[in-house]
């Protein structure tokens, strides 16, 4: 196992030799090993044949010896088998096992048979040999070979072969395998290089050389083809890379990266340079650069921050303070997101951006907003004002009225008529009552005298109404400064009120008029409405303002429909709406988006102030003032929408 | 043990054992007499038919007259069946292969015999001391009271008979001169 390991790890061309040598010098040994057995089985047998045919002759030989009874001569006979170096003795028997001659020191039992017998001992054979003369045995030979010499002698002599053509058979395929193994290796090593040229000197542009059909060729082929994608993708990827880049560093603000522990950066936007004048490469150098040029009133609790973000992992935005290179403080706004690797913060991104110029304005901003505020507190006392005279004059009105009226009465009072008819009578005091009796003119006197007291009677009487007309009027302009003073106390307070209990004043206020007017208030308020949260103050100016402005377009209509529909509902979860509808002369279309603008009347008294005003104390106290005619002479409704006090579950459950 | 069962198994061994056990010298000759047939070898023509037998002529010699015809039962030469005949005049000399001459064949009748058949493919075969000198081909004598013999090389190699080296090798002496 370990050896193939390290096999491995040879170069291609050592493999494949290697590959091929090794089944070869395998099967070579094997072959070797098996023909070695059969060979020194197949000598063994010849020496057998061999040794059978020595004994044969030797016994042929001896015939007449035995035949004619010379054990001398068979003596000699078997002497001769000492040119035979591996014999190690030989018998003669005769047929009754007696000895006729020996050769050598034969101390083995003696076997006298009439079959030829070849055994193969230990270490010998046995060779058992009848002698025959004309088909009749005449005695038996016994020879012992000696084996172990000639069997020691012929493995030698294999072995010492098999080990030759084993070699001669490595030597062989080793040069075989060398020349064949390049077809394989060469190519392979070919392509080898070729990849290392492309990922040492990341040079896609080389190719693989392919002339065979080959699956290397393939092989080489399809490197080619990937080679030529990964080129078109480097290409690719450097352009998309060139334009991010440029994309990131157009960007006005320092893109970056950091590690979420040390928050060591990994990338910085060129945007540093311009914008703290640190070059990236400054910034990358230092892994504690972002920390050593925080603002150091700011880089605590910026750190603080940091850390709490990552440890969240959501997206964050924090702001604080960085020195530049010229020494400038630097706001920064840090934008960033966590990226995770399985649920392990791996990288922060984001962005710096400079915020220097926001805060600054900001600060101005700061400043204008309480001079706003300040110049705006006197607008508010003024408003108020205002809106005090403005009701204060529309009662005025009505005053004045009374007062002409009282005046015109009593100047065309028939007192003149009173004061002739009792001139007419001191004249005539003398014959008073030949006057009244006689006198055409004094005979009609005490009648004329009774219509004009009657005139008068009802001069009064009228003047009496006017005047306590008058009387209710500047009753009312107290009762409204009063009310004014009392609202002025809470002005800019918002409380929690019925809407009933706004519609109520607001027509108190404005009922005067409508009386006068003749014009018909119809009330549609829901029961159960929450309460609503508002300047009561404003609320009121608001409505008293509609209420009015309804009036004057009924009257300037002319009709005989004078009718004022109040109606008061939920407009929705949040809010209440108020609608005053009026049968009045109504809006021209082109108006409509111009009726709430400051100084836009349409009367020829108007200053252009009521809706305008209405329409920002409606926004104000979290309402809303919107308008709604479907043209002139078609009447108009105003909608007042006013937010519900806080706690609109109870009212929800009340209503449900 | 081993010689039994073989003994058992082919009993003319047993027989041959059990009579070489004492063989008198007129046996042992008359065995060597019948085995020559078997290490010579004789022209073709010799023998008018295949199945033609082997003739072995005897003069001059009573006992191997006697002891051979017991020995030949069932046994052949040269693959063919052994008639022995006794002579009793040269003429039936002819149709031997195999002569005998023995002492008391006198010496005259065996030199005329020799010359009958000198030149012709007959194996001779004699004791007399001067049977080789003479022309004979093989000569019996007794070494050590064990029987031996003498091959005349020339004289079989004239007769046109081919002597087995096996014979020659066994033989005490082998003369080749003429």
């Amino acid at each position: 196992m370990k050896a193939l390991r390290h096999l491995s790890d040879l170069p291609i061309r050592n493999q494949i030799t290697l590959l091929l040598v090794t089944p070869c010098v395998v099967v070579l040994l094997l072959a070797g090993v098996v023909m070695m057995g059969f060979q020194v089985r197949l000598l063994r047998h010849a020496f057998a044949r061999d040794a059978e045919a020595v004994a044969h002759i030797v016994g042929a030989n001896c015939t007449a010896a035995i035949t004619f009874n010379d054990p001398k001569a068979a003596a000699e006979i078997l002497e001769s088998l000492k040119e035979k170096p591996h014999v190690v003795s030989a018998i003669l028997l005769r047929q009754d096992g007696s000895t006729f001659a020996t050769y050598g020191n034969h101390h083995w039992e003696t076997i006298v048979s009439g079959d030829h017998q070849t055994l193969f001992r230990e270490s010998d054979i046995f060779l058992v040999e009848p002698v025959i003369l004309e088909d009749k045995q005449i005695a038996t030979l016994n020879v012992v070979f000696d084996l172990g010499a000639i069997t020691a002698g012929l493995v030698k002599l294999i072995a010492g072969m098999v080990l030759i053509i084993t070699l001669v058979g490595i030597a062989v395929v080793t040069l075989l395998s060398r020349w064949l193994q390049r077809r394989i290796s060469d190519p392979i090593q070919r392509l080898t290089r070729t990849a290392e040229t492309v990922a040492v000197d990341k040079n896609y542009s080389v190719r693989a050389a392919a002339e065979s059909n080959g699956e290397l060729a393939v092989l080489a082929r399809t490197f080619n083809q990937m080679l030529v994608r990964i080129q078109e993708q480097d290409d690719a990827i450097t352009l998309s890379q060139q334009k991010l880049e440029a994309l990131v560093n157009s960007i006005e603000g320092i893109v970056w990266e950091c590690d979420p522990v040390a928050f060591r950066f990994t990338f910085v936007s060129q945007q540093s340079e311009r914008m703290l004048g640190y070059r990236p490469e400054q910034w990358l150098a230092d892994p504690n650069f972002w920390q050593s040029h925080l603002h150091p009133d700011d880089a605590r609790e910026a750190l603080r921050l940091c850390h709490d973000f990552t440890r969240e992992g959501k997206p964050y935005a924090h702001e604080y303070r960085m020195l530049a290179a010229d020494g400038r403080v630097v706001w920064i706004r840090e934008s960033g997101t966590v990226l995770h690797e399985q649920s392990r913060p791996l990288a922060v991104r984001g962005i710096f951006l400079d915020i220097t110029h926001e805060k600054l304005a900001e600060e101005d901003l700061e400043r204008l907003n309480r001079r706003l505020v300040e110049t705006s507190r006197f607008a508010g006392m003024a408003e108020v004002a205002t809106g005090v005279l403005h009701n204060v004059g529309n009662v005025l009105n009505s005053v004045t009225v009374s007062a002409n009226l009282v005046r015109d009465r009593l100047k065309a009072s028939r007192v003149s008529n009173l004061c002739r008819a009792t001139a007419m009578l001191k004249e005539r005091e003398a014959d008073l009552l030949e006057f009244l009796a006689t006198d055409p003119r004094g005979k009609r006197l005490p009648e004329y005298l009774a219509t004009v007291s009657q005139h008068i009677a009802n001069e009064q009487a009228s003047l009496i109404e006017e005047v306590s007309h008058l009387g209710t009027n500047v009753e009312h302009i107290k009762e409204i400064v009063a009310r004014q003073q009392s609202y002025a106390k809470v002005a800019g307070a918002f409380e929690d009120l019925h809407p009933e209990e706004l519609i109520d004043d607001a027509l108190r206020i404005n009922a005067t008029s409508f009386e006068r007017h003749h014009i018909v208030i119809v009330r549609e308020i829901d029961t159960h409405l929450p309460r609503v949260h508002v300047d009561r103050h404003k609320a009121l100016q608001i409505l008293i303002n509609l209420l009015r402005n309804a009036k004057e377009a009924i009257d300037a209509n002319r009709g005989s429909d004078r009718r004022l529909l109040i109606k008061v509902g939920v407009a929705d979860e949040e809010h209440v709406a108020v609608r005053i509808r009026d049968t009045g002369i109504g809006i021209a279309p082109d108006n409509l988006t111009r009726i709430f603008q400051h100084g836009f009347t349409t009367k020829k008294s108007g200053h252009g102030f009521g809706l305008h005003s209405g329409a920002n104390a409606a926004r104000e106290i979290g309402g809303r003032l919107s308008v709604h005619s479907d043209g002139l002479g078609q009447g108009a409704e105003f909608t007042l929408v006013l937010p519900v006090a806080s706690e609109p579950m109870a009212w929800r459950r009340a209503s449900a | 043990m081993r010689a039994l069962v073989l003994a058992f198994l082919f009993p003319f061994l047993l027989e041959s054992s059990v009579r070489a056990a004492a063989p008198t010298e007129y046996e042992v000759k008359a065995a060597f007499l019948l085995n020559f047939a078997r290490f010579v070898e004789w022209p073709a023509d010799v023998f008018p038919e295949p199945a033609a037998p082997l003739v072995i002529g005897i003069i001059g010699c009573k006992e191997l007259a006697d002891t051979l015809p017991r020995m030949i039962t069932q046994q052949t030469a040269q693959g063919r069946p052994i008639q022995i005949r006794e002579l009793q005049s040269l003429e039936s000399t002819q149709a031997c292969q195999v002569l005998f001459i023995g002492r008391t064949a006198g010496a005259s009748t065996s030199d005329e015999l020799l010359k009958s058949v000198r030149k012709r493919p007959v194996l001779t075969v004699g004791d007399a001391e001067d049977f080789n000198a003479k022309g004979g081909i093989i000569r019996f004598l007794l070494v050590d009271k064990s029987v031996r013999f003498d091959v005349h090389a020339r004289a079989a190699a004239d007769a046109a008979l081919k002597i087995s080296s096996k014979l020659l090798a066994v033989a005490r002496q082998v003369i080749t001169a003429p």
